[in-house]
């Protein structure tokens, strides 16, 4: 049997650069044992002032109407639904991390899992409100579920809405256990640290009486890896269930059998590049730099690069089938993406999504901090453009009369800058009082963790302490 | 009175709730006396002060929440639903009535038939026996419903604006007119509208018999009497041509738009629509050329339109005459030179006019040459010769001497008077202090008037003014007093149309206000014997056909519409030398911009400019809604620097917040100057430009307030309608402009299919094929009809709707007439500008061809009613969902907004309701809804129904008279009873006699975006045009 690299330490990159577990415990319980800090305070009141905002203008919206937005007939979709998307799409990175990279024995993942889940959880969060809200009767939503009445209305199983319901709750759903199961662990390392009756009480319960013990691992290992199996097939099926909302449709540049693997590809993307800018600053201002180190930032950055330019070739793609299909509308919706009125979303997405990933060939690009940060910044913005550009095609489709002109309102800007107060909200409660990182999973892949450590110890000259 | 009878006094005959209270213990009857359960409505007797206050607090606390006025939904008004205490003959609840009555529009009588719902007038229909009906109606008669229920109508007379009664009016008008009877009625007069009511004219007669020295003038702002005016030089007699299209083969249009805005518009767009069908070859199809400087609807439907300047309009017509006179026409003589004429005028082809006039030959007496209401007398005079020169005369047109000529003269003898001239006369006599007391019968001079008279401001002059009037106007507003006219659904009154026919107008409800229609006014103001406007009527009726049959002729007439006594005579070309002394007023063309002011194809002269529908209706023509615009051509645009919003590009250069604000350009002319919104319009003429009237009005309500630009202020009474010598400059600023469709060009799409006549006798089956127009091929579904589970389409009635192209002409009034029948609201321009205009029918207008000098091309776009309906597939909750008999039915309850419906739709037709549009009606304005259709609520998406409310009323006729089958022609969606030219045919495409299962199988028959498998159940006749192939040739080349 050839021996795999990973069984032999020496061989396996350093993913985490310690070898004293207390340590690491140390470092990533640190944050949620410290005292308030100014600084965090000030930042979740600005936030949560933007998630007092965006509440405010979702009551305005329930009480005035869906007027409010910019939303008009041809473009009966604005930017409630691109940001749906969008979030959505942002939300797919802790899923694929914590599923995939996980079947993948990918061990680099453990560095940031816990903080890409958290972020999933949100980011699925900050979608949801959208189609719940976006709905002209707001009062009456509760008629997509398939919900027995009196009146025998049943939804429609045709309608790839009725299948997005299903498939943001099932997401939203597995990915919740997912990331608290992988709390336990943790929050028992928390609970047996906590220095008060309260705390210990409330981490107690949350811990469900976790003693780790073999048993317990044994149970948690096979759970994981039965939570991994089941939302493995849900990276692909969200996004490619989101993407027939457009895809099933009539709509020249919607009807495309590209899209589900396309918005595959753009939400793994976006979901990487929000991972990398909140970890960066996270790293730095908490001091993980032990645990998630320049490695995980290039792995992170190499996966931008494939996705980004999947995404870069679904374009070419589309523009290449509107061309060849001979079909006129199509044609012209592409033709019109470029040039027509709304020509700057398009290049702004082809500049922020195919060109700025393509930086990350260079070795050095993928591990300079600031170059990465700016652009998975670019790569946030050129995905929102990406939705923009798709949900605005509806302006004009395939009579010229009905064609017109899509303006988002002022209400449209502030309630998509108020789902950022709700994210960081939420994002920097679970900072301050979750464990940002998997404890338990970051000590099993130091080399420590190995069985055959101390054999090799004894060879070594690695000074490690227990 | 309810039938129940809750008084707990009274012995139970009433419905008992409960053992108890049949009992009638006594502790029940305590029980059932207290409304609310112990305690909950009392205070109590020993109630402390602290326990008082905390109720009082609390209850002021409710109070203050229900008395707020966004909360009044909190609690349902309290409302009482009252049987009738005597049943009005022959009414059902929910069964509406229809009243046949006529509507007369400055003079233009038309009969209507109007329905009404349990005493409520809904909806206005065409009066099939009336001949200037014909069953259809304008934009302007489905509005009126509006207006009667408007809360803003003038309800009470008032002083100086100031609110006052009737008695306090008569109290002051009495001695008044007390005292001008005593001097004969020096000093007074009286100005009126048009008027077309042989009753209304005997009181009038009368009024100047008590007053004898008094004046009356008549003044309408829009023309009618150059054509009556030149006639009455050519024949001596008063006189107005009636066209008979249905007769003629060859049409040459001198700026008559005589399909939107002539009078008599509706009878002659159904009857040239019958001369528009290729299927009888090449002879039988007539041909329309049209000279105009703007663009009309007219225009639209012509074979050949020739854009000239408007100083250039009547060279054509010379130019015309000359080559007839060449080929040997006995032409008379007009006493201009012909000869001297300059042969080429810049824009008007040699070869144009020699193929005009050599197709004019070839059919004599076959021919029309007709000339629009704002052309002057000496072009009728030229133009009406011609036809008597052609033979024309007795076969395709009629010099019509109809009692109605009369009823506007002074003299029954004289041709009518000519409306600016005679108010000319009364402003000069205003401000030379000559006038003691001013009538003024529902007409609005202070506004509707040209900018030199300064009308208004010379109204204060006359010692005493009233104006009546059904708003209070600008001129309601510089009189002394200004009191209420009826609506005319709430008067009694009569019309005589120009073809001499008349018809009674009786009321469809009592004047919701106490107001007085125009005859019972005047019969109060002059001592008439009778002062009732049913009296006024009916008396004069008598009188002109006394006899013991009268009263049943009467029921008859009001039955029909139609009264049988009276009629027209024709005159016959007797003077020559008429037409030449007319003709010799004619000026020179002249090389410098040109503006012309014509009446909006929607508010006219702005009398309707209340009316929200027909401020967001789409003009025609330019799609633009809530304002007017100086309309100019690209090549003047260009020239002014104003072009940067042509051809689809608007959006460059601009930021978005720019989006749809358009540059604004300054008039200057006659001295006076306007800042108005420049608006390119293709195929106008070059150095032309054309401003709509009825805009800009500063005293006429919440709706008609500030939309638009007051063209009259830029109006000379020496030529009124078009000015020369105009300045146009560029300025500083923008302006939004609501407008409804942006992009005009068809984008090479097959949506629109046209060609010429000779293409399809060439190849009928080929003509409007898929094969001909689509270069992709049809989509096929994967499944059969039976394995998606929809209904068998081929069993039962299925409804289906044929659109013909051919003949529609563009004008809008179905989509008006949808408004009205479904209960459609207005949403104001903001909301326009943001693209949720609620119409459920469009009327897509598209030009084709040069920008410069384009064709257009309409059509009328709702739910085609799709039987793979892309809308059903993608709503969550089942909101749309097919019917079996083919509709594709919104069901409002279950819709909850999601809007996916109105993506997926091919040809976005669904409109949705993007705030609350329907939930500030006065108690007014909800009489107006029809009971048949749901109002909508906020956040429900509608569409284009096929009116199944008049399916399902004709479902259930056919049930009581013992019928499974609707018979063909019982169901009229109403945007197809509206239709003047009769372009929109309904009913059962399973029935293959029936008209529309005849039409769908005819080749010019197709549907919309067939390579999607739609299988829309409506469908188009292609559009057929029937140029000169002399002419063609050459365009070609």
């Amino acid at each position: 049997m050839i021996p795999h690299r990973d069984d032999d330490p020496t061989k396996r990159p350093v993913l985490v650069e310690s070898s004293d577990f207390h340590e690491v415990t140390e470092i990533i319980a640190a944050p949620t044992e410290t005292k308030l800090n100014t600084t965090w305070i000030l930042l979740l009141m600005l936030s949560g002032s933007f998630l007092c905002l965006m509440v405010g203008l979702f009551g305005y919206l329930f009480w005035e109407g869906t007027g409010i937005w910019g939303v008009n007939v041809p473009v009966a979709w604005g930017f409630a639904i691109v940001n749906f998307i969008w979030w959505i799409g942002i939300g797919h990175a802790g899923t694929l991390i914590s599923a995939i990279l996980f079947l993948f024995r990918q061990k680099w993942r453990t560095g940031i899992n816990r903080f890409s889940e958290a972020m999933t959880i949100f980011a699925v969060m900050c979608a949801g409100v959208f189609p719940a809200f976006h709905v002209g009767r707001i009062w009456v939503v509760y008629y997509i579920f398939p919900l027995p009445n009196q009146m025998a209305a049943w939804p429609n199983t045709r309608s790839p809405l009725f299948w997005d319901v299903f498939a943001i709750s099932t997401y939203f759903t597995v990915s919740l256990l997912f990331w608290y199961m992988g709390l336990i662990p943790d929050l028992a390392t928390l609970r047996d640290r906590a220095n008060t009756k309260v705390r210990k009480f409330v981490l107690s319960v949350f811990a469900l009486g976790w003693r780790g013990a073999a048993r317990h691992w044994q149970n948690y290992e096979r759970a994981y890896l039965i939570l991994a199996a089941i939302s493995t097939p849900l990276v692909l099926s969200v996004h490619s269930i989101v993407s027939f909302d457009f895809a099933t449709s009539k709509i020249p540049g919607w009807h495309t059998t590209i899209f589900p693997p396309y918005f595959v590809a753009g939400a793994v993307f976006s979901g990487f590049a929000l991972v990398s800018t909140l970890l960066i600053v996270a790293r730095e201002v908490f001091g993980f730099k032990k645990v998630v180190r320049l490695h995980h930032i290039e792995n992170m950055n190499k996966f931008m690069l494939l996705t980004g330019t999947l995404v870069g070739y679904a374009y070419a793609m589309e523009i290449f089938v509107a061309w060849y299909s001979g079909n006129i509308y199509e044609r012209y919706a592409f033709w019109n993406r470029a040039l027509g009125e709304y020509w700057w979303s398009y290049w702004a997405m082809i500049t922020c999504n195919v060109i700025s990933p393509q930086f990350f060939w260079f070795r050095w690009v993928r591990r300079n901090l600031i170059f990465t940060f700016i652009l998975t910044i670019f790569i946030n913005i050129g995905m929102w453009f990406e939705r923009f550009v798709i949900v605005i095609t509806l302006h004009a489709d395939f009579l010229p009369s009905s064609w017109g002109y899509y303006r988002p309102t002022w209400v449209d800007w502030w309630t998509y800058i108020g789902t950022f107060g709700m994210f960081f909200s939420f994002f920097l409660l679970f900072l301050k009082f979750l464990p940002q990182l998997a404890i338990a999973e970051v000590k099993g892949v130091m080399p420590e963790a190995s069985p055959h450590f101390h054999s090799h110890d004894s060879s070594n000259s690695s000074n490690s302490r227990h | 009175m309810s039938p129940l009878n809750l008084d707990p006094k009274q012995p139970k005959k009433s419905p008992w709730k409960s053992l108890e209270e049949l009992s009638g213990s006594p502790e029940f009857q305590d029980f059932a006396s207290h409304e609310f359960p112990e305690g909950a409505d009392t205070l109590g007797a020993d109630i402390s002060r602290r326990r008082f206050l905390q109720v009082m607090g609390a209850g002021m606390a409710f109070a203050g929440v229900t008395g707020l006025s966004g909360c009044k939904g909190i609690r349902r008004p309290e409302q009482n639903i009252l049987p009738y205490n005597k049943m009005p003959e022959s009414m059902v609840p929910g069964v509406p009535q229809f009243y046949a009555t006529t509507h007369v529009l400055a003079g233009e009588a038309v009969g209507l038939l109007v329905e009404a719902h349990e005493g409520r007038p809904t909806k206005v229909e065409g009066n099939p026996s009336h001949p200037a009906s014909r069953g259809g109606t304008s934009k302007q008669h489905q509005a009126t419903i509006l207006d009667l229920y408007n809360p803003e109508r003038a309800q009470i007379p008032t002083k100086g604006g100031a609110v006052s009664s009737w008695d306090a009016y008569w109290g002051e008008a009495n001695p008044v007119f007390e005292n001008l009877r005593q001097s004969g009625g020096e000093g007074l007069r009286f100005l009126s509208g048009a008027n077309a009511s042989p009753s209304f004219r005997a009181v009038r007669d009368h009024a100047m018999t008590v007053y004898p020295k008094a004046k009356w003038v008549t003044y309408e702002s829009i023309p009618r009497d150059n054509a009556a005016t030149a006639l009455h030089a050519i024949t001596g007699q008063a006189a107005e041509p009636l066209y008979h299209f249905d007769k003629a083969s060859r049409i040459l249009s001198i700026d008559c738009d005589f399909l939107e805005s002539e009078p008599f518009h509706l009878a002659y767009a159904r009857d040239f629509a019958s001369k528009r069908n290729p299927d009888g070859g090449a002879e039988s199809m007539s041909r329309l050329y049209v000279v105009e400087s703007g663009f009309t609807v007219t225009g639209g439907a012509a074979d050949h339109r020739l854009r000239v300047k408007p100083g250039s309009v009547a060279q054509v017509l010379l130019l015309v005459a000359r080559a007839l006179k060449a080929k040997g026409l006995n032409v008379p003589d007009f006493g201009t030179d012909l000869g001297a004429i300059p042969g080429n005028a810049e824009g008007i082809s040699a070869a144009w006019i020699q193929a005009l006039a050599d197709d004019l030959l070839k059919h004599r007496g076959t021919s029309v040459i007709a000339v629009g209401r704002y052309q002057p007398p000496a072009v009728h005079a030229i133009g009406q010769s011609l036809n008597a020169a052609l033979g024309n005369l007795g076969t395709t047109v009629d010099w019509k001497v109809s009692p109605l000529h009369a009823l506007n003269a002074s003299d029954l003898a004289a041709a009518p008077e000519n409306g600016l001239e005679s108010l000319r006369g009364l402003a000069a006599d205003l401000e030379a202090g000559r006038v003691t007391a001013l009538v003024v019968l529902d007409t609005n001079p202070a506004y509707a008037s040209t900018a030199d008279l300064a009308f208004g401001a010379k109204v204060p002059k006359a010692t005493f003014s009233v104006s009546l009037g059904g708003d209070l106007d600008e001129t309601g507003a510089v009189c002394t007093w200004h009191v209420p006219m009826s609506h005319f659904l709430e008067t009694w009154s009569d019309g005589v149309a120009l073809d001499g026919t008349t018809s009674i107008a009786q009321p469809l409800i009592a004047p919701l206000y106490d107001t007085l229609d125009a005859g019972e006014f005047l019969a109060k103001l002059s001592g008439y014997s009778v002062t009732t406007g049913h009296e006024i009527v009916k008396t004069y009726w008598a009188s002109r056909n006394s006899g013991l049959a009268f009263e049943k002729s009467w029921r008859q007439w009001l039955h029909d519409g139609i009264v049988t006594v009276g009629g027209a005579s024709n005159a016959s070309f007797s003077n020559a030398a008429g037409v030449a002394a007319l003709a010799r007023t004619l000026s020179a063309p002249t090389q410098d911009i040109e503006l012309i002011f014509r009446g909006d194809a929607r508010i006219l002269d702005g009398r309707f400019a209340n009316n929200a529908w027909l401020q967001e209706l789409p003009d025609p023509v330019t799609k633009l809604t809530w304002d007017n615009a100086l309309l100019i051509g690209p090549v003047l645009a260009k020239k002014l620097g104003v072009s940067e919003m042509l051809l689809n590009k608007d959006s460059t250069g601009t930021t978005l917040a720019d989006y749809r604000k358009r540059p604004m350009v300054r008039v200057t002319v006659n001295g006076h100057s306007l800042e108005v919104a420049a608006w390119v319009m293709p195929g106008m003429a070059d150095e032309t430009a054309l401003l709509h009237l009825g805009f800009g009005r500063v005293q006429v309500g919440k709706v008609g307030d500030e939309a638009g630009f007051n063209a009259y202020t830029l109006m000379s009474s020496a030529s009124p309608f078009h000015a020369t010598g105009v300045k146009i400059e560029k300025i500083d600023r923008l302006y939004s402009l609501a407008c409804t469709q942006d992009h005009w060009s068809l984008m090479g799409r097959p949506i629109v299919r046209t060609g010429d006549l000779e293409e399809y006798l060439h190849d009928p089956k080929e003509y409007a094929s898929e094969e001909r127009w689509n270069e992709h091929p049809n989509e096929q579904s994967l499944w059969s009809d039976k394995a998606r589970g929809t209904y068998d389409f081929t069993q039962g009635m299925q409804w289906g709707m044929v659109i013909d192209l051919n003949s529609c002409t563009g004008c809008n009034a179905c989509l008006i007439a949808c408004q009205a029948e479904n209960n459609i609201p207005t949403v104001g321009k903001e909301q326009v500008l943001r693209g949720r205009e609620m119409h459920w029918l469009r009327l897509d207008r598209y030009f084709t061809g040069n920008v410069e000098d384009p064709q257009l091309e309409f059509q009328p776009m709702g739910c085609q009613q799709c039987e793979n309906a892309p809308c059903e597939e993608v709503c969550p909750v089942g909101a749309t969902v097919h019917s079996h008999e083919g509709l594709n039915d919104m069901v409002y309850n279950r819709c909850i907004g999601t809007r996916y419906c109105s993506n997926n739709c091919p040809f976005k037709v669904r409109r949705f309701n993007f705030f609350n549009y329907n939930n500030k009606y006065t108690e007014t304005e909800q009489m107006r809804m029809n009971p048949d259709v749901t109002v909508r609520f906020r956040g429900v998406m509608e569409k284009c129904t096929y009116c199944v409310q008049r399916v399902q009323r004709a479902r259930i006729e056919a049930k009581n008279a013992g019928r499974e089958i609707i018979a063909d022609g019982a169901i009229t969606p109403a945007c197809g009873q509206s239709c003047p030219s009769n372009s929109i045919v309904f009913g059962n495409i399973n029935d293959p006699a029936s008209r529309v299962a005849k039409l769908k199988s005819h080749p010019r028959n197709y549907g919309l975006l067939k390579e999607l498998n739609l299988k829309p159940r409506t469908s188009y006749l292609a559009r057929v045009r029937n140029p000169n192939p002399a002419l063609a040739a050459q365009e070609k080349a």
